[in-house]
This record gives C-alpha cells, structure tokens and sequence, in this order.
C-alpha cells in the first residue's frame, strides 16, 4: 500500500490512501505501516481521504495505537469524514482514540 | 544249679524266640515298606495326573502363595496367554510384570479372597500382556486353607473374553449407528427446512424425533411466488424400514409432480389430486407388498386466491385457525391412505382462507402422547392450544404446542417422532421494488456490494434515504459479508453470494444467501470497547446498523442472513 508520509518537526503524518479501509486492504494497511510507527513516535493519521471503514480497518488502527502507546510514542487521528467518525462513536471508539479536526490541530497536539 | 546243656538250651531257645521276632519284624518291615511303596507310587500317579489335568486346562490357572502372593505355579495356557513362559514367573508377585495399576487391582482381589475365606469372582479385568496388548479376563479366586485351617495358597482360574467383549461393543456401536443413520435420513431425506421467502405466508415446522425414527416425512414445493405446496406424511411402521419408505415415498411424489409440471400446458399446474393419484400409482404395489401403508396430506395454498386445495388420505384431522373469531375447524378428507388399494383414486376440497389463519399438519405422534394416567393428548387439546395461540406468528404457535406436549407428558422426549407444520396466510405485501446481485466470495468484492447497495438506496421509490442511512447499511453489508467470505467460507473466494434488495414503504430488506458453514450467532460474544482488543466488533456494527437481524436456512439450503432497516415515514 502506497502509503505517504510527511515530516513535521519530530511528528509523522501518514496520509491514507485510498476511498475505503476495509477488510480486502486492511491487513496490507497493517503490515506497510509497521515500520512507519517507531518508537517513542509521534503519528498522526490524516483520514481525509477515507470515505469507508469497517472494523477490520478499526482495527488496523487500534494495533497502530497499540504499538505505538508500548514504546512510549502515541497516535492521533485527524480529518474524519462523517461516516468514519459515526463508526468511531458507534464503537465507542471516539473515547480511546484522540480525534481532532484538521492535520494542524494533531500535530499542535503533540506539543502540549 | 543249671547245667552248661540246660544253659544252653535256654539261651538257643531265647535266640530262636528273638530271631523269629525278629523275622516277623522285618517280614513287617517289608510289608509295610511295599505298603508305603505302592502309595506312594499311587499319590505319584494321582499327583502326576492332577498335574496333567491342570497343565492341559483350557483355562488359564495359576497358583500364589499367600503369605507373599508370589506365584508358585503356571499352567500352559496362562503361560501362552500372557507371553511369559512359567520358569519367570516362578517366585515374582504382579508387580514384577504388569503396571501398577493393574498390579495393585490383582492384588487388591488376593486380599479379598484370603480375608473372607471364600471365592470371589471379578467379571471382568483388564491385563496388559507383551505379546498381545491389553486383554480382558473373566477370573474366579480360591484360597485354599492348609492343615491349621489358614490360607495357604490362593487358586486363580481365567478366562480371556475380550474378543467376546469387542463382539459386545461393535454391536452396540452398530445399534447407536442405526439410531444416527436414522436421525440423518430423517433430517436429510424426511425433513426439509419450510421455505422462508413467499410473500404472504409463514411456514415453521417442529420435529422432535424419538429414540426409534418414524416414518414422519414432510416437504414443501413452491410453484411460484403465489403458490405453495406441503405435503405431510406417515408411514406405518418404525426404525429405519419406515424412513427408507418415507424417503422413497417424497420421491414418487416429487417424480410425479415433475412429470405433470412437464405436461401441463404452460402457466398451469397439475392439480393435487392428480398428483397424490399418480405418486400413488407408482408407489401402490410396493406398499402393499410390503404390507405397510402410508397417510398424506397434500396441501395447495394459492396466496393470490386465499384458498387451499388439500387431498387428505388418511392423515390427521388438519386444524383451521380461523382469525376472524378465533375458532377452529376440522378438515378431514375421505381418501384412503396410500398402499391400501391398488386403484384409488384420489378427492381434493377446497376451503377459503384469510389473512390470519392458520393451518397446522402433524403426526399422530402429537395426539397419542400419554400423560402419566395413561390419558391421550388427543385432539381436543390440541385443538384448543391452537385456539389460544394462532394469532401468534407460527414459530411461537409450535413452541406452545411443544411445551403443550412437553407439560402433558411429563418429558422431553417422546415415544414416536412429534411431527408439526404450522402455515399461516399474512397479509400479502409485495414490495415496491427489488434488486438482486451476485458476487464471489472475494473481499476485493466488497466495494462493489457498497456500490450495490448505493445505488438501490439512490433508486428507491419513496422518500429519499439519509446518508446517514445508506452509510449504515453500507456498513452492515461489509461487515456480513466479510463474516461470510472469511469465516463461513473460509477464505475460499471462487464461492458465490446472493444479494437482494426489497424496497416496502416502511423498510428496507437486505438479503444474504450463501452455502457456506451455518453461523451460530449465539456463539459470538460481546466486543471490548476499552481498545484492548483488536477485532470482534462485526457482529455488533450490524446489530446496531439495521433494526432486526435473522440468521435461517431456506429450502434451496442455502445459509440466510436477513437485516430490516426502517424507513422514516413522512
């Protein structure tokens, strides 16, 4: 998976790709970000992009986190378009993720 | 004084006394040495023809000592059973050659024996042996008492019944395999499952087989989306003879009703009694012949009509449940049940329904269940729990006819198989539109269902839906069918999947079909929401997505999935 990244300061912003993040890409999503998310990372994943998630592509997201939070470093999601943020409400998953508006309030996010 | 001669005479006299004692002493001697000769040469026969005897027994037999209950004597056949020739054994205890288990169980027994003095008789134990693996004896022990009346030794005689101990279990194992084989050619070839999808009726059906199979057989053929055939049978008789009659009964059916499908002009269907008659024909000669018989009752719904044309032979007394005042009417035919004369032929009648009724079949299996009194379930009664339960939706009308049953009996379980179809006419709804597709069983599909789903939602007649809406059930479809591909398939992606789409005025019906593995939804337990966990949330995105969720078999077999979305109304 084509997977762009983008350097600001000492936070990576990954942009997905892509219209959907669902089970038919999910576990390549899973295996292309690994090396993306060191340790002690700061990452912000810009979901501008994704009009569909369904819980495989949940759950890509919740081993991101995963893996981040055990070294130390941490994962924001920014840029949701509607119907990914219900899925993340509907699964309450809007309380264990930090979710902010735009890529700008993410990274800001990492320094406070 | 003596003289020397006189002296003499004295002393020859004496000694001739002696010697002649003498000699009759040892003459004694003599006799009593042939005497302890000969019986001892006797107790060597007797001994050496006892020790004959017990060498040659055809049972295994061995001899312990009681103190140490080590073994004093082997015969042959204990030699040969166990694979250890005697002169090993001579002077070792069990434990020597058999695990301990075994070893403590033998001498376990020993004890026993030497306690209480008496025989003891073990019916069976298991003995591991080198050459011929585990074996199972029949045994009797003995003591025997020594002259001070105490145990002296201990006498064991054996016989090896394993091989009768593996007779016994295949044959128990081919019965169970009887009764299995019954069950499956009951829920395979007798019993299909009602059909799910025709608009303006319900179907359930109740089985609840008994230890022994019946001849209790039902089917279902839906002519068209307005037309529904059910036919339900009874073959006289049990076990397996009785199903495989069954089986080959449905088939004649079947055959029939092809065989005038194919010569009935086009747009009509043959009539039921035409069919019941020419299945008849067909199967007539070999009932009898094999002097058995069986009752049918040959249903025709016509949906569009509400009517019923049903040919009874026989059967019970079919159950009208009239909605309109709640009250039941019998329908009973006049035909014969198949295989009693060869030429019958058959009478069809006609009854009116309405929308709310409900017509329910069964096996006399129902009715002639006794109570512990000996007292019949019988009709009435069941007549009246259908009185009180039709306007139930039919899947809860046979349940109370279950439980009905189940409280009258004081069981579970029944003595014939309990046989029950319950058909309820609904109001018929037609849907306002309908789309269908088909696609693999590959995730790289799941886009195009969204698509799918997409457009139907941006077609529909009606009011348009939200996006919130057409979101949700984009979601519920992914996540369906990705259950499908991955678990009920397997994986596997070169299988198929059916989607169709009904549009009603108040919902949505979303339909998936497949045949892959049955999913059991009770097995799926409830998702983490604390972010421990990475997967397991499928089931409930649907539960929450769509407002009723239905997981079911229809009659082609495949595996369903239905999801009912409301519409907003205006």
């Amino acid at each position: 998976m084509e997977l762009t990244t983008e350097k600001v300061g000492d936070v990576t912003v990954v942009i997905l790709p892509g219209e959907q993040l669902d089970a038919s890409n999910a576990k390549e999503f899973k295996r292309d970000i690994a090396p993306l998310l060191e340790p002690r990372g700061k990452v912000v994943f810009d979901l501008a992009g994704l009009s569909f998630v369904d819980s495989s592509g949940l759950g890509a997201f919740l081993s991101s986190l995963r893996q981040l939070n055990a070294t130390g470093g941490d994962l924001k999601l920014c840029g949701m378009t509607k119907p990914v943020r219900a899925l993340f409400e509907l699964v309450r998953m809007h309380k264990i993720f930090d979710i902010c508006g735009t890529k700008d309030e993410a990274i800001r996010s990492f320094v406070e | 004084m003596p003289s020397a001669g006189q002296a003499l005479s004295t002393i020859w006299r004496k000694l001739t006394r002696a010697n002649a004692q003498l000699e009759q002493e040892t003459a004694e001697h003599r006799r009593t040495e042939e005497a302890l000769a000969r019986r001892t040469a006797e107790l060597e026969e007797a001994r050496s023809f006892l020790d004959s005897v017990l060498e040659h027994l055809p049972v295994m037999l061995f001899v312990k000592d009681a103190r140490d209950l080590k073994f004093v004597r082997w015969n042959r056949a204990e030699e040969e059973a166990l694979g250890i020739d005697r002169s090993a054994a001579i002077g070792r205890s069990d434990y020597d050659f058999f695990p301990e288990e075994q070893a403590s169980f033998f001498v376990a027994k020993d004890r026993a024996v030497l306690d209480g003095g008496q025989l003891v008789e073990i019916p069976e134990e298991a003995i591991q042996t080198a050459h011929r693996g585990l074996r199972f004896l029949h045994t009797i022990k003995v003591p025997v008492l020594g002259a001070d009346g105490k145990p002296k030794y201990l006498v064991g005689i054996s016989e090896d019944i394993t091989e009768r101990k593996r007779a016994q279990e295949e044959l128990a194992r081919a019965r169970e395999q009887e009764v299995e084989i019954g069950f499956k050619i009951q829920q395979t070839l007798l019993l299909d499952q009602p059909p799910r999808e025709v608009p303006g009726v319900r179907v359930a059906a109740l089985t609840i087989p008994s230890q022994r199979i019946d001849g209790d057989f039902y089917d279902f053929f839906k002519h068209r989306e307005d037309c529904l055939d059910v036919i339900v049978g009874d073959v006289m008789g049990k076990g397996i003879p009785a199903a495989l009659l069954g089986a080959a009964t449905k088939s004649h059916f079947l055959q029939a009703l092809s065989r005038l499908l194919s010569l009935a002009a086009p747009g009509t269907l043959p009539q039921p009694k035409d069919i019941v008659t020419l299945a008849h024909s067909e199967v007539a000669r070999q009932l009898i012949d094999l002097e058995s018989f069986v009752t049918v009752c040959y249903a025709r719904f016509d949906l569009e009509n509400r009517t019923v044309d049903f040919v009874d032979c026989g059967h019970t007394t079919t159950i009208h449940y009239r909605a309109k005042n709640r009250t039941c009417a019998m329908l009973q035919g006049e035909n014969l049940p198949l295989g009693v004369i060869e030429r019958e032929i058959y009478e069809q009648v006609r009854v009116e329904l309405e929308a709310g009724d409900v017509l329910l079949f069964y096996s006399d299996g129902l009715t002639e269940t006794r109570n512990g009194d000996g007292e019949l379930f019988g009709i009435e009664r069941l007549a009246e729990c259908v009185r009180a339960n039709g306007h139930l939706e039919p899947e809860a009308l046979i349940d109370r006819i279950r439980q009905a049953a189940v409280t009258f009996s004081n069981s579970e379980t029944f003595g014939d198989d309990l046989t029950c179809v319950a058909v309820k006419i609904e109001e018929r709804e037609p849907p306002l539109s309908r789309a269908e597709v088909e696609i693999s069983s590959d995730l790289a599909e799941l886009a195009r269902a969204r698509a799918f789903v997409r457009e139907v939602c941006r077609t529909l007649p009606g009011p348009a839906l939200a996006e919130t809406v057409v979101s949700q059930l984009e979601l519920a479809i992914t996540e369906a069918l990705s259950n499908i591909m991955r678990h009920a398939y397997r994986g596997r992606t070169d299988q198929r999947i059916q989607l169709d789409i009904e549009a009603f005025a108040d919902r949505l019906v979303l339909r998936l079909h497949h045949l892959g593995e049955t999913f059991d939804p009770s097995a799926v337990k409830r998702p983490a929401f604390d972010g421990t966990e990475d997967g397991g949330f499928g089931m409930y995105i649907i539960e929450q997505s769509v407002d009723n969720v239905r997981y079911y078999r229809d009659e082609r077999g495949r595996n369903c999935i239905s999801m009912v979305k409301n519409r907003q109304t205006a």
